[in-house]
């Protein structure tokens, strides 16, 4: 069994950009980070709660 | 060499709001299985959906499933391969009554527990898989034993020492699924390695879900394993893009089989392989 994607869903307290990572990138160092601002990104919710009705209004970003 | 792809068409998550394209009614289920089948797949592993769309164990939706795969598709020998774990809230009891009934040639067994996604518990107790695993040698089914993480592949070689298992053994590696080992090339050499020191001379599949997916296609094909695609576990068929048939998933992994000079294994030649009845 499989569940799809497990995706970590955060804004940045800067610039307001939402994006989200999927957890497969853990690892990397700008995990979590905004990709613009390139500081902590504040955590808003992830795949283990259904709390983020549209997906695609967090921005996919590649680690 | 020959390699099976396997599709796992449906599973216990995505429904239409993720996908539209994901099968969900029996209907669906059965035409989606064809039309893989025509593109390829040679296993089929199934979940069932109840009517409001959620993973259920029902027995009888799967003997409706399977009558109507039958009665529509005759000449369709796909190997049937069924989920013990369509719904985290089954009993020991629901999640192998189906199994008794139908009696398919294949059914997972998820060889060990964990957290699930972060959120619930994923229960594959002690008992329940004793139970599991001497009951399919009793009625002929063979497990496919889906790894989340090395630690299950050391429970399938106890399983096997006990008797709860025969073999030839036959995993399915579940890489990048949250709570689960990471995917990655070096982490499947790591599976593989783990089980040909453990459980030598069995034989696997692969999936990946999400980022992973793609990478393990190739890198499993390059080890000499077998292949799982499907919207169980990918929705997506690229980074931007949403797979619009679990056919496209298909179609992908028989090209890249190709390619590599591998041939694609058919359901005959798949039940050889695994040593199916």
């Amino acid at each position: 069994m499989s569940w799809g994607a497990f995706w970590m869903f955060y804004e940045c307290e800067d610039c307001k950009d939402k994006f989200r990572f999927e957890i497969g990138d853990i690892n990397e160092a700008e995990f979590g980070k905004c990709p613009t601002c390139h500081k902590d990104a504040k955590f808003i919710s992830d795949s283990s709660k259904d709390e983020i009705k549209n997906v695609m209004d967090y921005k996919m970003t590649e680690l | 060499m020959k390699t099976i792809i396997t599709v796992a068409t449906t599973g216990a998550w995505p429904k239409k709001e993720n996908n539209p394209n994901v099968p969900m009614t029996p209907q669906e289920i059965v035409d989606d299985i064809y039309d893989c089948w025509k593109a390829g797949a040679s296993i089929a592993h199934l979940h069932m959906r109840d009517e409001d769309g959620n993973g259920t164990m029902d027995k009888l939706k799967f003997q409706e499933t399977l009558k109507l795969l039958k009665d529509r598709y005759p000449n369709c020998d796909i190997v049937l391969n069924l989920t013990t774990s369509g719904d985290l809230n089954a009993t020991d009891k629901t999640r192998q009554e189906h199994l008794e009934l139908l009696r398919p040639e294949m059914a997972s067994y998820d060889c060990g527990s964990m957290n699930w996604m972060h959120s619930g518990l994923f229960i594959n107790s002690p008992k329940f898989l004793e139970e599991l695993g001497n009951n399919m040698q009793k009625w002929g089914v063979k497990p496919e034993i889906e790894a989340f993480d090395p630690g299950m592949i050391a429970n399938a070689a106890y399983y096997l020492k006990k008797g709860v298992l025969k073999a030839p053994l036959h995993f399915q590696f579940c890489m990048g699924v949250a709570n689960g080992i990471p995917g990655s090339t070096k982490n499947l050499v790591f599976m593989k390695e783990t089980m040909d020191n453990l459980c030598p001379n069995s034989t696997w599949s692969c999936f990946g879900v999400g980022k992973s997916a793609i990478e393990m296609i190739y890198a499993t094909i390059a080890l000499g394993g077998h292949i799982r695609v499907g919207m169980e576990d990918n929705v997506m068929y690229s980074k931007t893009e949403l797979a619009t048939s679990n056919r496209q998933f298909v179609e992908r992994a028989a090209r890249i089989i190709k390619e590599y000079g591998n041939e694609v294994a058919t359901p005959d030649e798949a039940r050889q392989i695994l040593g199916l009845k």
